[in-house]
């Protein structure tokens, strides 16, 4: 899995599999997920950036999920 | 004559890596490969990671004469103190400091002192589409891949060959040195074959070198070689709590050669056991501890192994306990 952010590979995203989270990326913004099974998968990343412009939140959540179908 | 090596990472392990089970910490740990209690294992430290490791190998001798003019090897503490630091995410060195406690039965010749220092290298492979060096970032499915390391060290004379008796003699067996390096060279494969279970292995070999001691004779222990499977079952890891439970059994197979004292070979010195390690690991946050206890239970290619009281192969028993941290 390679995760980008504003076009650049991200360093410390957290990726999970099928719900599991299995570690983060890289330097250059890549992990290693196994696939497990055949059928849906679900591939998800995400990673946290610290708000100090905005009084209401102390940090904003970034998310992605990605579903595919593989043959089982 | 009775010695004990610093061997097998190990931790870990490594043992010669002191039998350091380098035990992997963190997250990734408590779903990654198991550490054995005591045989090398194939974890290298992260880069910049420093690690703090305890171990207490205590053995006890089996004794065969009652008569107490005649006091034989009763126990041994053997103790080490280590260090490491991961310079890179496949390469990592240790230092070693052992404390030998060998106590005989009354009127016999007890020794305590801190023994040789050990410097240890360890480097890191895995196979993943093909065999690399450890990698500086990885999943809990790349710890799944096969993991490789290569080691080699050597001792530094820093303890005491020359402890004498109250009659004034030297017996190399029981002195706290060597008095000069012994060199040791090893490697490991671990796989975690089963959600739950990791295959872990090492085949390792020491060599000492020829010493004068001060009463003029030589002595040139035998050379030292290890095989070690172990198998590591997690029976429990809980990730909000950051503990993990192995149940861990090893099968551990040594041969010795024979001594050699003024370039003879000495009887009853040298020989083949194997060895049973039944023990548990267990993990929380970065602090990892492993207790085993450690049989003999094939001795017969012993040397005049009727005469070998005292040297390994007829203990009672050996509990080995170690304890690491990386910070």
């Amino acid at each position: 899995m390679l995760a980008t952010w504003r076009g650049q590979p991200r360093r410390g995203v957290a990726v999970a599999y099928d719900g599991d989270t299995r570690g983060v990326t890289g330097a250059d913004g890549q992990a290693n997920l196994r696939v497990r099974h055949g059928g849906l998968q679900t591939l998800a990343a995400s990673f946290d950036e610290t708000v100090t412009s905005d009084p209401q939140a102390d940090k904003v959540v970034r998310g992605t999920i990605l579903q595919l179908e593989l043959p089982k | 004559m009775k010695k004990l090596m610093l061997i097998g990472l190990a931790f870990a392990a490594p043992a010669v890596l002191a039998h350091h089970g380098v035990a992997g910490v963190g997250a990734a740990s408590l779903e990654g490969p198991g550490a054995p209690v005591e045989s090398a294992t194939s974890a290298t430290l992260p880069q910049g990671g420093v690690f703090g490791y305890l171990k207490l190998d205590n053995a006890r001798f089996k004794t065969f004469d009652a008569n107490p003019a005649n006091p034989e090897s009763k126990y041994a503490n053997y103790w080490i103190a280590g260090l490491g630091y991961g310079f890179k995410p496949w390469l990592s060195a240790y230092v070693f400091l052992p404390y030998h406690d060998k106590t005989d039965e009354a009127g016999g010749f007890t020794t305590r002192g801190f023994a040789d220092v050990s410097v240890i290298g360890q480097i890191g492979f895995k196979y993943d589409q093909g065999l690399r060096l450890m990698p500086e970032n990885e999943t809990a499915d790349d710890l799944e891949d096969w993991r490789f390391t290569l080691f080699g060290g050597s001792s530094i004379p820093t303890g005491n060959p020359n402890l004498r008796d109250a009659q004034g003699n030297i017996d190399p067996g029981k002195s706290t040195g060597f008095g000069k390096p012994s060199f040791s060279i090893g490697a490991t494969a671990t796989k975690v074959f089963a959600p739950r279970w990791t295959l872990n292995t090492e085949l390792s070999h020491l060599r000492f070198q020829n010493y004068r001691y001060a009463d003029g004779n030589t002595t040139r222990f035998g050379a030292e070689y290890r095989a070690n499977a172990a198998l590591n079952y997690r029976a429990f890891s809980d990730l909000d709590r950051r503990l993990r439970i192995d149940l861990v059994a090893e099968a551990q197979y040594l041969r010795l050669e024979r001594d050699q004292t003024n370039g003879v070979g000495q009887r009853a010195t040298g020989g083949s056991i194997g060895y049973v390690v039944p023990g548990v690991r267990v993990y929380w946050n970065k602090v990892t501890a492993g207790f085993g206890i450690k049989k003999a239970v094939w001795t017969a290619r012993l040397n005049e192994g009727g005469e070998q009281q005292g040297a390994e192969g007829k203990e009672r028993y050996r509990l080995v306990f170690s304890m690491s941290r990386l910070f």
